[in-house]
């Protein structure tokens, strides 16, 4: 167990501060050659920041940010975080109606935004009203004040009069849901930090490293290079949507980057491995692979790993609600097996249980939910009291006083040995014919046979109260004439799994639809599957 | 899965200005499956309306389909997929280097 070496910075802008006065001329942002310091984001961080105090902005009011990624955005964020404030990253894809939906949940005021984005703000400032926006030019939306980026830079760069402190709300970042409306899932500066201090300490974070922002800002898992870039001093490379979904741009931005920590879903390095040309790439300076929010089939990342010889495989585990908790560092895995990896064990510091329905804690190799006490966690659901009052789980402890454990909605089972294996999500275990079955099983099934490239299961209902379980899944090119199709799979899970468990059908399509943070969509899939039934 | 096709087997004649608009309204039909009506312009930056991956491998399996030119994946860069000018400036030279070669 290591000690986490960048303890004690009060608030992220504390460690921007530090790193501004420790090495001012040293890149903080990259993105595609254009660099900025930690000199001049201290700097511009304190405009923007005193703009928005002086258009009213508050301690704990919430700013949306809904913009493509940019140098300016990522300025903007510390900006916000340096008025006090919480920043709300709203994904610039999304439907004008869910945009709109957080707006008027989260109470914003004041926006960060940007041209491409200009009628969906006209649209919302017409709507709900809008005080600010940062990003678009003065008199672009002529129902809100609008500043340009020329116009904040110019601003006092003063520090502004206020203390950011631990206990400040840092971020409310909203989960996509899979049923009901989305979760706000708020983060303090405190809780932000004890994650991202304790990452780069684990995986050695250092001032000379490159450190990749693939994700959406809409997506927890950017806070490990955003915050964990910070602390560490390093230098945060953004990687543009653009380059984020063509894996040859994004190869090749790897190389020009000379990226030494990459950091993406595992569906991006699928591409990356099959479509990215990686061939005529040099990417010897990549150090670490780290990736996270879903499971990363075994043959993809075996691929990968001989790709990159030179660079350690991390697997980060962690649900928004407890930030990072689990960490695998990845041992090549043995030639053949397609068993899944682990999600490791915990990071210094942190606590576990594994308990059944009844809240009682379950043995080693007996499935249950994940429970996780630290500093990482998050402060509530916004505005759900009692949502986040039933995430808790008191356990008193020996020398007095309560431990607080959160649910992750994550199953597991421990490996008697402190490592996890992550089963599947909580709610994706459904009951067909009477037997609990859990669908993330059924795609690890799937993605075992070496022609799948992905597999999506998903339950649709039946009208009879039952579900049907269903599966798509995409080929490799490699799979060209192995005549494989949909019922040679079928029969395939069918030889790995319970027969209640085989999919009722398996489609093989082109692709998977994705959700806004690049995750296969399952509810589009049961959405579209109940359409063509009727 | 993706054969090789070289040369303009299956394809159609075709001038710059018929492949603007045939992949314009190509992609123009792509957003509006997604429930997007967006009236395409040639410099339009497609990422910023939110074109994404999987729309960019419809488009690449349309591209063979439509014109016979198979275009490796090593090709499909945002300079030369990012807006529908700088594709039909690709294709077109496609073309000729497969006309002369």
């Amino acid at each position: 167990m290591e000690t986490p070496r960048f303890a004690g910075f009060a608030s992220i802008p504390a460690a921007v501060a530090a790193a501004a006065v420790a090495t001012p001329d040293h890149p903080a942002l990259s993105m595609l050659g254009a660099e900025l310091s930690y000199a001049e984001l201290e700097r511009r961080a304190n405009a923007v920041a005193n703009v928005l105090r002086s258009h009213g902005v508050q301690r704990g009011d919430r700013i949306g940010l809904f913009a493509h990624k940019s140098i300016e955005l990522l300025v903007a964020m510390h900006g916000v975080m340096r008025a006090g404030a919480a920043y709300v990253p709203i994904n610039p894809d999304a439907p004008p109606a869910y945009v709109r939906h957080i707006v008027e949940d989260c109470e914003i005021r004041h926006l960060v935004s940007g041209r491409s984005k200009r009628n969906v703000v006209a649209e919302l400032a017409a709507a709900v009203g809008l005080e600010l926006c940062l990003g678009l030019d003065a008199g672009e939306v002529p129902a809100t004040t609008c500043v340009g980026w020329d116009e904040v830079w110019a601003a006092p760069a003063s520090h502004p009069e206020i203390d950011v402190t631990g206990d400040d709300l840092a971020y409310v970042i909203f989960t996509s849901g899979s049923t009901g409306r989305p979760k706000g899932i708020m983060h303090t500066h405190r809780s932000a930090l004890a994650y991202a201090e304790v990452a780069a300490a684990t995986f050695g974070f250092e001032a000379g490293d490159r450190i990749t922002n693939h994700a959406p800002l809409n997506f927890d898992l950017s806070t490990l290079e955003l915050f964990g870039g910070v602390v560490a001093g390093a230098t945060v490379v953004i990687v543009p949507e653009g380059h984020a979904r063509l894996p040859a741009s994004y190869a090749r931005l790897l190389e020009d980057e000379g990226v030494t920590v990459v950091n993406a879903v595992p569906f991006a390095l699928v591409e990356l491995l099959h479509r990215g040309a990686l061939d005529d790439r040099n990417l010897e300076a990549v150090r670490w692979v780290l990736f996270g929010g879903e499971v990363y089939p075994t043959k993809d990342l075996r691929a990968l790993m001989r790709r990159l010889p030179q660079a350690r495989f991390g697997n980060v585990y962690g649900p928004a609600e407890v930030n990072g908790c689990t960490y695998l560092i990845v041992p090549e895995p043995p030639e053949g097996s397609n068993e899944p990896i682990s999600i490791g064990g915990l990071y210094a510091g942190m606590e576990a249980m594994v308990i059944d329905d009844a809240d009682r804690p379950v043995a080693p190799g007996e499935i249950g939910e994940l429970l996780i006490c630290s500093d990482a966690h998050m402060l509530g659901y916004w505005r759900q009291p009692e949502l986040t009052e039933r995430a808790r789980l008191r356990r008193p402890r020996p020398d007095g006083g309560d431990a607080i454990f959160y649910r992750t909605g994550d199953l597991v089972m421990e490996n008697g040995d402190g490592t996890f294996r992550f089963i599947g999500r909580k709610d994706r275990q459904i009951k067909t014919r009477g037997h609990r079955v859990e669908l993330d099983e059924i795609e690890t099934a799937l993605i075992a046979h070496d022609d799948v490239e992905q597999a999506v299961v998903f339950a649709v209902p039946d009208g009879d109260g039952s579900q049907q379980i269903e599966a798509v899944v995409t080929l490799l090119a490699s799979a060209a004439g192995d005549g494989v199709d949909g019922a040679v799979l079928r029969r395939f899970a069918a030889s790995r799994l319970p027969k209640y468990a085989v999919p009722r059908e398996v489609r093989v399509v082109e692709s998977v639809p994705r959700t806004t943070t690049g995750k296969a969509d399952r509810v589009a899939l049961a959405a579209q599957a109940m359409r063509s039934r009727t | 899965m993706t054969a090789p096709a070289p040369g303009a087997a299956g394809g159609q004649p075709t001038t710059g200005h018929d492949m603007e608009a045939t992949l314009t309204e190509f992609i123009e039909q792509q957003f509006h499956d997604q429930g997007d009506d967006v009236a395409l312009e040639p410099d339009d930056d497609l990422v910023l309306l939110g074109f994404d991956s999987i729309a960019y491998v419809r488009l690449v399996a349309f591209i063979k389909e439509q014109f016979g030119i198979r275009v490796p994946d090593s090709e499909v860069t945002v300079e030369q997929f990012g807006t529908v000018r700088a594709m039909v400036g690709y294709l077109e030279q496609r073309l000729a280097g497969e006309e002369t070669g």
